[in-house]
């Protein structure tokens, strides 16, 4: 006796066609609930930037700056005379330090006979009855030398004697800083 | 031809039984598909647009905190200090060539020093209008000026020229015996001619540049000059400052 299949295998086609096509309405529906959520969200966001009302208050603080259009141009050009005075005053040459300097150690007895600065070069003559005086300026700028802060670079151009008004000459050149 | 026809019509059929075999899967396989499209081309380039316009929106907020800072700078600063601070940088760094400024400093100096002047030679540069000229670097008058006096004279000279308006900067010292010859630089610098915009954020003086003006304030020839400067018409396009003591009235040669 041979059995009898009841459940037919179309029927088993059926339920899994249909259950493919329940899983596909699914997707779709879902797909359309975040599609929708996701444009009301971009809508909202885009809607709700406060970008009109940051120009408005821009508008009313450039109309309240305008008052004071004379104090701003005033303060501008403040501002600028300040910064080109500040940067002129820091790098224009000053040698009067350094030459006070040199000039402190000129010994009582001894006179400044020549003094010339042209392009940071230093040519200074000083002239004492005084040997030894001319010897201790010579010591104190050498001691510049050394230091480097003052003056490099010093050469001796000549030690003289002027027999008349018997005074000793001495000339230097150096590198003023 | 028969037999054409019959393809045909088998075709048909089959694209027939198909089509009804999947009818119920079309509304939902095109509302996925119409849902894909709106996405690429809807809800991405809003997203994209919201970006665009926060970070827009961004440098607006950063523009309006500019422009709030300024008015409130400009509301509490001092109009008078502020007026009597650039009237006295305007003596140390005129806009022009100011040749009363030039010669009331070295008689100025003169007089305070003890040093006597002799000649001296101007070397005046170009005399087109000084707004015409590069505004990064700076112009100069220079004059040659013969001193009587000795070097330490002479030093204590140059030492009171520096602190005296206008700026100057003394590039060569010749000094024998009781006279000497020193070449000084005076210094202007035209005022800048771009148009004064109220978005520019604007600094408060450092201590720094306080102190400068402070100092500034101390040297001589600043009270004694009786000629005042000209604030230039501001919002204009091309707002140049000349000190009156540049103009061609106050020119001695």
């Amino acid at each position: 006796m041979s059995s009898i299949n009841l459940v037919s295998t179309n029927v088993v086609g059926l339920e899994k066609e249909l259950k493919r096509l329940k899983i596909f309405r699914i997707i779709a529906v879902l797909f359309l609930i975040i599609v929708s959520a996701m444009a009301v969200l971009a809508f909202v966001l885009n809607i709700t930037l406060p970008t009109g009302s940051v120009k408005k208050e821009q508008q009313s603080t450039i109309v309240g700056i305008s008052l004071f259009d004379k104090k701003l141009a005033q303060y501008v050009l403040l501002d600028d005379r300040v910064k080109n005075i500040s940067s002129l005053v820091s790098k224009r040459k000053n040698y009067v330090p350094n030459i006070y300097e040199i000039f402190g150690k000129i010994p009582d007895d001894t006179s400044v006979d020549i003094l010339n600065i042209q392009t940071g070069q230093l040519a200074l003559t000083v002239s004492s009855g005084s040997l030894p005086s001319i010897n201790k300026f010579i010591d104190d700028l050498v001691a510049f030398g050394v230091s480097g802060k003052i003056i490099k670079n010093v050469i001796i151009q000549g030690l003289t004697l002027n027999v008349d008004s018997g005074k000793y000459s001495l000339s230097i050149k150096a590198d003023i800083l | 031809m028969e037999r054409k026809n019959e393809k045909i019509n088998l075709e048909f059929t089959n694209f027939l039984i198909l089509y009804r075999h999947y009818k119920a899967y079309q509304l939902p396989i095109g509302v996925i598909l119409a849902c894909i499209l709106v996405i690429f081309l809807i809800i991405i380039p809003q997203f994209q647009q919201y970006f665009i316009s926060q970070q827009a929106l961004k440098i607006e907020v950063d523009k309006l905190q500019i422009l709030k800072s300024n008015y409130s700078f400009l509301t509490n600063l001092d109009d008078s200090k502020t007026g009597s601070d650039f009237k006295t940088l305007s003596y140390a760094l005129p806009s022009g060539k100011d040749f009363a400024g030039v010669m009331n400093a070295i008689a100025y100096v003169s007089a305070k020093t003890g040093v006597s002047v002799g000649d001296f030679n101007f070397s005046l540069g170009d005399l087109s209008n000084s707004s015409t000229m590069g505004v990064t670097a700076f112009p100069s008058v220079q004059i040659d000026v013969n001193l009587v006096g000795n070097a330490q004279a002479i030093t204590k000279f140059i030492d009171e020229l520096y602190k005296t308006a206008p700026v100057s900067e003394v590039t060569n010292i010749k000094a024998s015996g009781n006279s000497g010859t020193i070449t000084i630089l005076f210094y202007y610098k035209p005022f800048p001619s771009q148009k004064i915009d109220g978005s520019v954020p604007i600094v408060a003086l450092s201590g720094q540049e306080a102190t400068l003006v402070k100092n500034i304030s101390s040297w001589n020839n600043i009270v004694d000059q009786s000629l005042t400067p000209v604030i230039p018409s501001v919002f204009s396009e091309t707002p140049v400052a000349t000190a009156s003591a540049s103009g061609v009235n106050t020119n001695p040669f």
